[in-house]
């Protein structure tokens, strides 16, 4: 048994490297644009099968937005980034424990690396997205990135950029270093959290499945599934959380 | 620091690869569900909102109505009764005159009726005592035989009207 914290590399293609995990991350990409374009292909007054289904999540995440920021216009801006990142990362979290995942590969020998022995070692074809911290690192940049970018648009570039470079006084000037560290900081944490969350979960899994292959496992699932939508949410609310921030003037 | 990076199996290649499937997958979503969900659950706020006060609106109306109506059923009433009662007394006044009238007729056509037998009944006597005093001196005649001179004849005919 062994468990990689790095993502197997299956191809390559026009220099990118196809690991699995981004593999799982474009099927799930292609499975939310999917039911996306069948549930508003055909919008009805009074909706039915899976336009109310969307329409269900969309307005309990508006809602929530609105809610934080208590502002409607604030949550027209927010409320794509927010809710994009809710729904990517729990579908991640859930497909990663679909059977399939993880269990299908193939063998290859290895020439180097990490886990280069010379002996064969299985490479599963699909990985849970957020098991990779490139995915997570991915989500986290693009989170505090938005989150400068709407504090900026907000309340303009000189007056953003004193939160962090402020020589008014020592005090001030001390703060600016903390602040900027802690957009770091939040990268890192967010990071660190999605992936050590979910990356533990599949940890677990397979050290129960190895241990006791039926029925033991089912719980640990059901505790996966709550994981994975309270991970979607930390995320999402933090980043909701850090935007509100952002945009409000000290 | 890399060697970090590689053992966590950091790739800026995939990192890249991930946002920008992540930006995608935003832009995507946002044209194709969150922006015509939104604007439909907007839309259906609105007409909730609208249907809502227009119901208000109409029960208000409807209230309106209801108490024009009542009040109208009770002007009326008042109207009707008012009427009634002048109508009534028009009446009544009306009954009261003619009564009066009638009542007045009646007197005279009874006074009329009371002279016109007074009338006859002195006529009748006149006539009866002329008629009398015309026997009388007949029988005087035939007693006496007709030699009564004019004088005479008056003063029988006097004396039996006197005794009459």
């Amino acid at each position: 048994m062994h468990v990689s914290i790095t993502p197997e590399i299956i191809t390559n293609l026009l220099g990118i490297p196809i690991s699995n995990t981004l593999i799982a991350s474009l099927i799930a990409t292609a499975i939310l644009v999917v039911i996306a374009y069948f549930a508003t292909r055909d919008m009805k007054e009074v909706p039915t099968g899976i336009q109310n289904l969307f329409e269900i999540i969309i307005e309990a995440l508006f809602n929530m937005v609105d809610s934080v920021t208590g502002d409607r216009k604030q949550t027209y801006q927010f409320f794509p980034l927010v809710a994009t990142i809710f729904i990517f990362i729990i579908l991640s979290n859930w497909l990663g424990l679909v059977p399939g995942f993880g269990s299908l590969g193939f063998y290859e020998t290895a020439k180097e690396g990490v886990h280069g022995n010379g002996h064969a070692v299985f490479v599963p074809l699909l990985r849970s997205a957020n098991s990779d911290l490139n995915t997570t690192l991915a989500l986290a940049v693009v989170s505090v990135m938005a989150t400068q970018i709407f504090g900026i648009m907000a309340l303009g570039v000189l007056k953003y950029g004193k939160k962090f470079i402020n020589f008014s006084s020592p005090i001030t000037f001390f703060v600016g270093i903390l602040e900027l560290v802690s957009e770091v900081a939040k990268m890192v944490s967010f990071s660190f959290r999605l992936f050590g969350n979910v990356f533990a979960g599949e940890v677990l899994l397979v050290v129960i499945m190895t241990l006791a292959p039926f029925i033991a496992p089912l719980p640990f699932f059901g505790l996966e599934l709550f994981v994975g939508f309270v991970q979607a949410l930390v995320f999402a609310m933090l980043t909701l959380v850090f935007l509100k921030m952002a945009v409000t003037a000290h | 620091m890399p060697e970090i990076f590689t053992k966590l199996g950091i790739d800026y290649k995939l990192i890249i690869a991930q946002a920008v499937n992540f930006i995608l997958l935003l832009v995507i979503l946002q044209r194709l569900a969150y922006k015509p969900v939104l604007k439909m659950l907007k839309e259906r706020t609105d007409k909730i909102d609208k249907s809502i006060k227009q119901a208000q609106k109409i029960e208000e109306e409807l209230k309106n109505t209801e108490e024009m109506k009542i009040a109208e059923i009770k002007k009326g009433k008042e109207e009707y009764q008012k009427t009634t009662k002048k109508a009534q007394e028009i009446a009544e006044r009306k009954s009261q005159e003619a009564m009066e009238r009638t009542r007045i007729k009646t007197q005279e056509i009874v006074e009329n009726a009371k002279m016109e037998i007074r009338n006859e009944k002195e006529k009748s006597v006149k006539d009866a005592k002329k008629e009398i005093a015309d026997i009388s001196i007949l029988i005087a005649k035939k007693i006496i035989g007709n030699n009564l001179n004019e004088k005479e004849q008056k003063k029988i005919a006097d004396d039996v009207l006197r005794k009459i």
